[in-house]
């Protein structure tokens, strides 16, 4: 399968250039400024390095500290889902820059593995769950494919904390399924769209906006998933 | 802290540095985060949740940043450990 070939189409037609998810935040210039090259991920520690280089020409360029943690954060634990999670499929990551005046990151990782709803359901509490459900449900805290008692389940439930805390748009599409979530504005937005990426493993998309953050806790993205699970 | 990278993230990573630090150093532990740009809850529960338990359910915490607290205020209380600054 050529992953790499068709992640960067993906790229080129869904998340480079989404301009409608841009337009909706004031003064971005849509001009990407920076493109870095794709990375592969899965080996222990792999993230680190990689996102170590990241942060610290982010910090160089004048991002803040507070962005240049969610975001190390976030890209640490999108890795280590996909690593455990993908049953040993290789994951990527890819970074760009957006806008001059003002800092904007958008990252993505992809994996090529069994999927976020197939994953979860290898955990016999959520086996009857439907594609959508699993994979909304999955960024609920403590809602793992792996056994309650290991007390998983807090990965995505912090990468959707972190985008709500920053304003940012998460996009995550699996095994056909795609959902958006934007928080920018002020304005919480819940979409069902396209998948991202239409083969078998997950995408996961993050723009951030360096700026102002709110106080979240996981407890917040529960009942923010919570409200969208009713949406469905 | 800083020794094992800047942007601490993942569990096997974890496991890896809960290993070291456990067999090169007796409790009482603390960490110093000067320099870490962040911290992962995954990392954080083998690490810190692990050492905080082997030195008697608490763990001195050293020039940690604003995000790197708000991490591991989540897993003191998900894990039960006591965070001492």
């Amino acid at each position: 399968m050529n992953f790499f070939g068709e992640l960067k189409r993906y790229f080129n037609s869904q998340i480079f250039l989404d301009q409608e998810a841009l337009t909706a935040i004031p003064d971005i210039t849509y001009k990407s400024i920076i493109k870095l090259p794709i990375r592969r991920l899965g080996i222990v520690g792999t993230q680190v390095k990689i996102v170590d280089d990241l942060t610290v020409g982010l910090n160089r360029q004048g991002y803040s500290q507070d962005i240049c943690s969610y975001i190390g954060w976030a890209i640490g634990e999108l890795a280590d889902n996909a690593a455990t999670h993908s049953k040993s499929h290789p994951s990527f990551v890819y970074f760009e820059q957006f806008g001059e005046d003002r800092h904007f990151l958008q990252f993505t990782i992809g994996d090529t593995g069994i999927g976020i709803p197939e994953s979860l359901r290898t955990n016999p509490n959520y086996k009857s769950l439907t594609d959508p459900h699993a994979l909304l449900s999955s960024f609920k805290p403590y809602i793992s494919g792996r056994p309650d008692r290991e007390n998983r389940g807090k990965g995505l439930t912090d990468v959707l904390t972190i985008a709500m805390e920053c304003g940012s748009r998460l996009k995550v599409g699996s095994n056909g399924i795609g959902f958006s979530f934007s928080f920018d504005s002020g304005v919480d937005n819940f979409d069902q769209i396209s998948p991202l990426y239409r083969q078998s493993g997950t995408v996961i998309s993050i723009l951030f906006i360096d700026g102002n953050f709110a106080t979240m806790e996981r407890e917040d993205a529960k009942e923010y998933i919570d409200k969208c699970l009713e949406a469905l | 802290m800083k020794l094992f990278g800047l942007n601490l993230s993942g569990r096997p990573l974890g496991i890896q540095v809960f290993k070291i630090i456990s067999k090169d150093h007796d409790p009482i532990y603390e960490l110093d985060f000067e320099g870490v740009i962040s911290i992962g809850s995954s990392f954080a529960d083998e690490v810190v949740a692990k050492l905080a338990k082997k030195n008697g359910g608490e763990i001195k915490i050293l020039n940690s940043s604003r995000i790197i607290d708000k991490c591991l205020k989540e897993v003191s209380r998900d894990m039960n450990f006591e965070l001492v600054y």
